[in-house]
């Protein structure tokens, strides 16, 4: 099968098979056009809306945060408006010492009361310029080593002017053994005039709040959030500590310069979406996912697009090669009856055509059939008859010459008195001509040849008397056989009549009939004066022979009728004799 | 057969056969990484230890970045070498392609890192070298340069005047020790004006570092610098320090951080401490295994490189994260 099908493939030999590869290749090219088309929509439409997602989700981080940092706003303004706190770091207040103390006591309950409901708030704290500091805890004790005024938050409050100020994520390191991640809320607290600062307002926020609002965010298996604050300094990464060890880096720049909106960076399995977010606090909150995990299902889709297109295949294949061959089945079944007319067979005819095309091709095959039929029966009978009158004509050729030689003959007996030579003569004459005229089969047994020509002979031998001579030789076994009638007589007159007849001296004729396996065989030989090669080949050959042996050659022809290794085979030597060889099919 | 049928059968026969290789490519692509998993035994899985704790921080994000799974354990403490080696061979009975390894005790864990080879698995150590072992690579801190980075913050360029400097270290000599020692002696020698004065040894405790430092201050009086080798050492010297009015006269340098050492360094007593990175060690740990995995030959010996850190710099971005690790 293999062999076949490196061979074949690509000749086409069979009509089904050119029209199933066009079908194949029409519906090959549009259903893999329309995969890839619906394959890329369906991609474009998964990662819309994945990004449509992400930016929810970042959008959700952003109002978490943003609760928080009101929050923290909101306990800044409670303690703007708490008149205790005012008055206990006013400049112009004069709290004796004695009184500071429960002044303090008061405004620490009230922060620690807020800090007890919070758990995201780690500590608040106010540090007036006038020295006086006051804080959540009963006791503070400040860490010696941490400078309040070089730190960042409290620079920046003094420098807001009673804005509130969102610090970077930093170490709280101002209360003794404790060093805390937080993010600072500060703003500085005005005086009664709005303008002149009184001290620093201080919220700090666990980060790990943060960290926590980030890490629940899942953005697939590698998607992350993180957070920039206003310089681009890191609020959040979860690769922080590479990136400060420049293990990583982070598009932090392009984020920087743009705003709300998303970008994406990075090629292939590493390209990601970035989602951003602007706060109204000044943070960026990013979210960054990997493309190929957005679309989650992108190998599913891509294997099942794969999948429904072979399948469409195969079952466009198997109607291809459907359609093809039903569209090509009768032209085969015609191609299938012109073989058997190729052979011979004139007797075919298409039947059950298709009212198209092929089944005019069909019906017209057929009438061609017929008529090529009706003409080949017409030439049969046409030779059939045209041999019946040779034969005929033969018949009556041989009629009347002998019969007036061998009526001459009698005549002469008779003349003479040869009393039994006449009735002799007569007898046999009598028997040749009941065998010529009777019946009118075509084929008669060898053994009424064989009588015929010794009657034949008998006469000829009395009329020729010591010029002629005879002899026979028959295989008993072909006696029941049948030959074709007067086929050995119109041989031997020629021998008598072109061979012996001239010659000086007693001629002798021979017939030898034997039985082979395939055939019957005669051999007529004479020893008359023979012929030259030249005269020889002309004997046997259809128009131009001499009249002489039109006998011969109609015999020949008669013979040939029943196939062509029959017939009529002539050697002959000058002055020696002829012999003659007749093949006969062995008919029963 | 005639020939239609012969080529849709053939055909047929194709498509069959070409469903079957996408189909069996496709699986084996999504599978491909899957069924790899890495093994990781730490020193310690004690949750007070801060180090190992960020390594293992590292690693997990490692793992969620590279899409590894890996498994962590680890004993309970960091000298528990039978512990661990039981944890190596239930981890190995599991079929990992890698193992990465914490030893607690090197010397008792060469007979488990043959093991491990011999599963198959690709070996990373971290943190300490096993010696034999042969692994596929070690990931560490190069403590000889640690040593160096702690030896220079000892002296400054415009120093002129000569000045004694001595090693404050405990018994046990571990192979960071030796490194650190090494390095130290590297960067004194790099400049005339230190007189190293060599390693001398207490007794471990806090306190021993205490008399020890009181010691070496009366029989050196031109002594002007301690390297604490390891916080007991640091934490008594600083005392001693301080007890005498010493600080900013005698400087005072250590390895690796505490709250302890964080406070020193606000206070002023100490000069400098150079620390390690444990989150990137985790981090790089796992990537390392990962490209092993991928077939990556790995270089033999990767350094994570140390920190220093000093008062002015303790409280940048950087330095906080590696002071005050954020563990959850």
């Amino acid at each position: 099968m293999i062999k076949g099908w490196t061979a074949d493939t690509f000749k086409f030999r069979s009509i089904q098979v050119s029209l199933s590869v066009a079908f194949l290749c029409l519906i090959l090219f549009s259903i893999l056009v329309t995969s890839l088309i619906s394959y890329r929509l369906s991609a474009q439409s998964v990662e819309r809306n994945s990004e449509h997602y992400i930016s929810e989700i970042v959008q959700q981080v952003n109002l978490n945060l943003q609760s928080y940092i009101n929050n923290m706003e909101n306990i800044g303004i409670l303690a703007l408006t708490n008149k205790d706190l005012k008055y206990y770091i006013e400049s112009t207040s004069f709290l004796l010492e004695e009184d500071v103390r429960p002044y303090e006591k008061k405004i620490s309950d009230l922060f620690q009361s807020i800090r007890v409901t919070r758990k995201d708030i780690a500590s608040i704290m106010v540090f007036g310029y006038n020295g006086r500091i006051v804080s959540d805890r009963r006791i503070t004790s400040l860490n010696p080593s941490s400078r309040i005024e070089e730190q960042p938050w409290y620079r920046d409050a003094k420098k807001g002017g009673g804005r509130s100020v969102l610090s970077s994520p930093h170490v709280q390191n101002l209360i003794q053994n404790e060093y805390r991640w937080v993010v600072s809320l500060s703003r500085e607290l005005k005086s009664a005039d709005g303008i002149t600062g009184e001290g620093i307002f201080l919220v700090d926020l666990n980060l790990s709040v943060i960290k926590e609002i980030c890490s629940q965010i899942n953005l697939g298996k590698r998607g992350y959030v993180f957070i920039l604050d206003s310089e681009g300094g890191i609020v959040h990464h979860p690769q922080q500590k590479l990136i400060a060890s420049n293990l990583k880096t982070e598009l932090i720049d392009r984020v920087m310069t743009t705003g709300t909106g998303s970008f994406t960076a990075g090629e292939g399995g590493s390209k990601r979406i970035y989602t951003i977010q602007e706060t109204h606090f000044g943070w960026k909150i990013v979210g960054v996912a990997y493309a190929n995990e957005l679309i989650v299902n992108q190998e599913q889709i891509r294997m099942s697009y794969l999948l429904w297109t072979v399948l469409a295949l195969v079952i466009a294949l198997l109607l291809s090669f459907y359609f093809s061959g039903r569209l090509s089945s009768p032209i085969k079944r015609l191609q299938l009856q012109m073989k058997k007319v190729e052979k011979g067979d004139f007797n075919v005819r298409t039947e059950a055509l298709p009212e198209n095309e092929i089944g005019q091709l069909g019906r017209t095959f057929n009438v061609m059939v017929g008529r090529i039929k009706e003409l080949m029966d017409q030439i049969i009978q046409n030779e059939d008859f045209k041999r019946k009158s040779e034969l005929k004509v033969l018949q009556s050729q041989i009629n009347p010459h002998f019969l007036y030689n061998t009526l001459d003959s009698i005549i002469w007996m008779a003349e003479r008195r040869k009393h039994e030579e006449v009735v002799e003569m007569t007898s046999s004459l009598a028997k040749l001509f009941r065998a010529i005229i009777n019946r009118n089969d075509e084929t008669v047994p060898v053994r009424i040849e064989l009588e015929h020509i010794t009657h034949y002979l008998s006469i000829q031998k009395m009329r020729y008397k010591d010029k002629l001579d005879f002899q026979i030789e028959a295989d008993p076994a072909m006696m029941n056989y049948k030959v074709p009638k007067i086929i050995l007589q119109p041989i031997i007159e020629n021998a008598i009549y072109h061979g012996i007849k001239n010659k000086p001296g007693l001629g002798m004729i021979r017939i030898v009939g034997s039985v082979h396996e395939q055939h019957l065989e005669f051999v007529i030989a004479d020893n008359g004066i023979g012929m030259e090669p030249s005269r020889l080949e002309q004997v046997l050959k259809p128009t131009e022979g001499p009249a002489a042996s039109i006998g011969i050659r109609n015999v020949n022809e008669r013979i040939k009728l029943f196939g062509g290794e029959y017939g009529i085979r002539i050697k002959s030597e000058l002055s020696i004799g002829t012999e003659v060889t007749v093949v006969l099919p062995k008919l029963t | 057969m005639s020939p239609g049928k012969r080529s849709l059968t053939a055909v047929l026969l194709l498509l069959v056969t070409a469903l079957l290789i996408v189909y069996g490519i496709d699986t084996l692509r999504l599978t491909s990484d899957r069924g790899k998993k890495i093994a990781v035994v730490l020193k310690t899985s004690d949750i007070r230890s801060e180090y190992w704790r960020t390594v293992r921080e590292g690693m997990e994000l490692a793992a969620k970045e590279f899409d590894i799974d890996i498994e962590i354990t680890g004993t309970l403490s960091d000298t528990d070498a039978e512990g661990q080696i039981r944890m190596i061979g239930e981890a190995l009975a599991k079929k990992p392609a890698a193992l990465v390894l914490g030893a607690t005790e090197p010397l008792k864990l060469e007979a488990a890192t043959r093991d491990a080879r011999r599963a198959g698995a690709k070996l990373i150590l971290i943190d300490t070298d096993v010696p034999g072992s042969q692994p596929a690579s070690l990931v560490a801190t190069d403590h000889v340069e640690a040593g160096r980075l702690a030896g220079r913050s000892m002296f400054a360029p415009q120093d002129k005047e000569t000045f004694q400097v001595a090693v404050l270290g405990d018994r046990v000599e571990t192979s960071a020790q030796v490194d650190r020692l090494r390095g130290l002696e590297e960067a004194f020698a790099e400049t005339p004006v230190v007189e190293f004065l060599g390693k001398h040894e207490f007794g471990g405790q806090e306190d021993d570092a205490y008399e020890r430092t009181g010691e070496l201050l009366d029989r050196y009086p031109a002594l002007r610098g301690i390297v604490g080798l390891n916080e007991q050492a640091t934490v008594g010297a600083a005392k001693a320090i301080k007890e005498r009015e010493l600080v900013g006269k005698v400087k005072l340098v250590s390895f690796d951080s505490s709250i302890y050492e964080i406070k020193l360094l606000e206070e002023g007593v100490l000069q400098a401490t150079v620390v390690q990175k444990p989150f990137n060690m985790g981090y790089l740990a796992i990537e390392s295994a990962a490209r092993a995995l991928r077939g990556v030959k790995l270089d033999p010996r990767l350094n994570i490189e140390a920190q220093v850190i000093t008062k002015d710099n303790l409280y940048t971005q950087g330095n906080q994260e590696l002071l005050f690790p954020l563990v959850d």
